[in-house]
């Protein structure tokens, strides 16, 4: 059976992008799941997909109610013990390794956690082709004329009659709502370093590099932040290293002019109106792995023992607390670090990182 | 702590042990940390600006610029010249400190005050009727003359510079020595 056909992209918004992913990944489901379905009826086992429900049920993992869901079938497809591999055409380890990496992906696009760009759908889309390769599923031309009009794009291809675009389904049209507040916050509060967009503040003070020290005609104001109000100036000092003068506007956000340009270089006490466990910004385009004692950056091969400026033991304590050896984990433009919780269905933030802590030029 | 007058200038002790990194005068090609004094100097033309006692680890204490934020543009000098370095010496039980009194001075090729060789007569001409060898006196100065003859084993190239001695740690004579010779000098265009 041949896949639907899937409405091309023609720009890189946010809705298109959205709308592409859904479709496709609901094709691959359904194409997918059709076989396995097929599969197991063939062998006499109607009821297959609620046992597997009960079967997951038990084990407390997320419950699936459609046997053509991408997610259940990529869950299922590396659950250990289960039949679903021996219904999967080409199936292999690297099919389980590809599967395991859409997973995550699709995971993290639908926490918001994946930059809704060209970029992103290309990303997803060569993991889909990988899989429906190894299966040999018809959705593989699909993806394949999506991939040929990114290019297209990217190279300035436009739609030759420009016009309404077609109705977006509901759930991508919730989905972009849900985009476009994230990208509101963002713009209000981007992340430490990054290029400041709010009011320039009134209050002027003196970044004092020598003296690791903010002043206000020429007395510390770090008391003015509590107890470790020395440390946060040290933390802007990381951002603005020269030092020289700096504003601070009414919320607190510290800016300082780099080559005429107001960077953000860090919040005068607390950032307000933030709750520390909430998980901000996309992730950097990288995949970490924690080795047991260091960091892997997946896409470079590079070691963070050997990139940082600072140095790293405390955090490889850190994740060695709440990681295993091999586990994989992503960092946001904000520096938040985020894994995937034992359910796999939730993500969770362990903590948050500075620029000097990380691979070298990854965060702002 | 109270205020010091000092001619037409005034110095007001800031925070002190506060942290500084830098690389110390004349040695050593990377940072390292030290310890500072804040003290800032005002003068009846407007000046306001702050400068720091540092003291380091190994390397000689010293006098620099940390911050201003008024003051004519001649004063600017001071945020790059006019470093005050002091000498740490102990005998016996006692630890002496000891600086040379040299003096920032106007040429007439130059458009900036450079150090120069001063006399106690140079530094009364600063000071508005005041004597200044009465002033170092009042500050905690144990000694004052040349260099040749209160550290005769150490007199370096410059063996006629105006010196004075103290105990270790006498930051108000610091402070005083510092704004006679540098700020007042500025302010009076002295060798114009």
């Amino acid at each position: 059976m041949a896949a639907a056909e899937i409405r091309l992209i023609t720009e890189d918004s946010v809705a298109d992008v959205a709308g592409v992913i859904f479709a496709t990944s609901k094709e691959f489901g359904q194409e997918l799941g059709n076989i396995v379905n097929l599969h197991f009826l063939s062998l006499g086992k109607m009821a297959w997909f609620s046992e597997l429900r009960s079967r997951r049920k038990k084990e407390g993992k997320g419950d699936y109610k459609d046997p053509l869901d991408i997610r259940f079938l990529l869950f299922e497809s590396s659950a250990p013990e289960s039949p679903l591999p021996s219904a999967i055409p080409g199936f292999s380890d690297g099919w389980k390794d590809e599967a395991d990496l859409l997973r995550r992906k699709l995971n993290s696009w639908m926490h918001y956690s994946l930059e809704p760009d060209l970029d992103t759908l290309e990303d997803i889309l060569t993991v889909m082709s990988t899989l429906a390769q190894m299966s040999g599923l018809s959705l593989l031309k699909e993806i394949a004329k999506q991939m040929h009009r990114i290019h297209e794009i990217r190279n300035g291809w436009k739609p030759e009659v420009p016009g309404p675009q077609e109705p977006q389904s509901p759930e991508v049209e919730a989905f972009v709502s849900e985009v476009k507040v994230k990208k509101d916050r963002i713009f209000a509060r981007p992340p430490v370093g990054s290029v400041w967009n709010g009011p320039i503040g009134s209050r002027v003070i003196e970044l004092n590099k020598n003296l690791r020290d903010a002043l206000e005609d020429g007395v510390s104001v770090a008391h003015e932040m509590g107890p470790n109000g020395k440390e946060k100036v040290r933390e802007w000092l990381r951002y603005f290293p020269q030092g020289g003068d700096i504003r601070v506007s009414d919320d607190g956000a510290v800016m300082g002019y780099i080559k005429g340009v107001p960077i953000l270089i860090g919040w005068f006490g607390e950032e307000p109106d933030v709750n520390p466990d909430d998980i901000r910004g996309y992730y950097l385009p990288h995949d970490y792995e924690f080795t047991g004692s260091d960091v892997k950056d997946l896409q470079t091969g590079s070691l963070l023992s050997e990139s940082a400026k600072e140095d790293t033991k405390e955090f490889v304590k850190l994740l060695a607390s709440s990681l295993t050896q091999g586990q994989i984990f992503n960092v946001t433009t904000y520096g938040d670090v985020v894994h995937e919780s034992d359910a796999k269905e939730d993500l969770i933030k362990l903590t948050r990182i500075h620029k000097d802590i990380w691979f070298s030029g990854q965060l702002a | 702590m109270e205020k010091i007058q000092v001619g037409l200038a005034t110095i007001e002790w800031l925070e002190l042990d506060q942290t500084w990194v830098n690389k110390p005068m004349g040695k050593g090609d990377f940072d390292i940390q030290g310890v500072c004094d804040k003290f800032r100097v005002t003068t009846l033309d407007g000046l306001n600006m702050v400068f720091g006692i540092i003291r380091w680890p190994a390397n000689k204490p010293e006098v620099g610029y940390i911050t201003h934020s008024s003051g004519e543009l001649k004063y600017e000098r001071l945020t790059s010249a006019g470093r005050l370095g002091i000498f740490d010496k102990t005998h016996g039980d006692e630890s002496v400190w000891s600086f040379e009194l040299r003096v920032m001075k106007f040429g007439e090729a130059q458009t900036q005050p450079t150090l120069k060789q001063a006399t106690l007569k140079d530094l009364d001409g600063l000071l508005e009727g005041q004597s200044a060898l009465e002033l170092l006196k009042k500050h905690g100065a144990e000694n004052v003359g040349k260099r040749i003859e209160l550290a005769p084993a150490e007199v370096g190239n410059r063996p006629n510079e105006l010196f004075v001695t103290t105990k270790a740690r006498n930051n108000d004579l610091i402070a005083v020595g510092f704004t006679l010779t540098r700020v007042l000098a500025i302010m009076k265009d002295f060798g114009k």
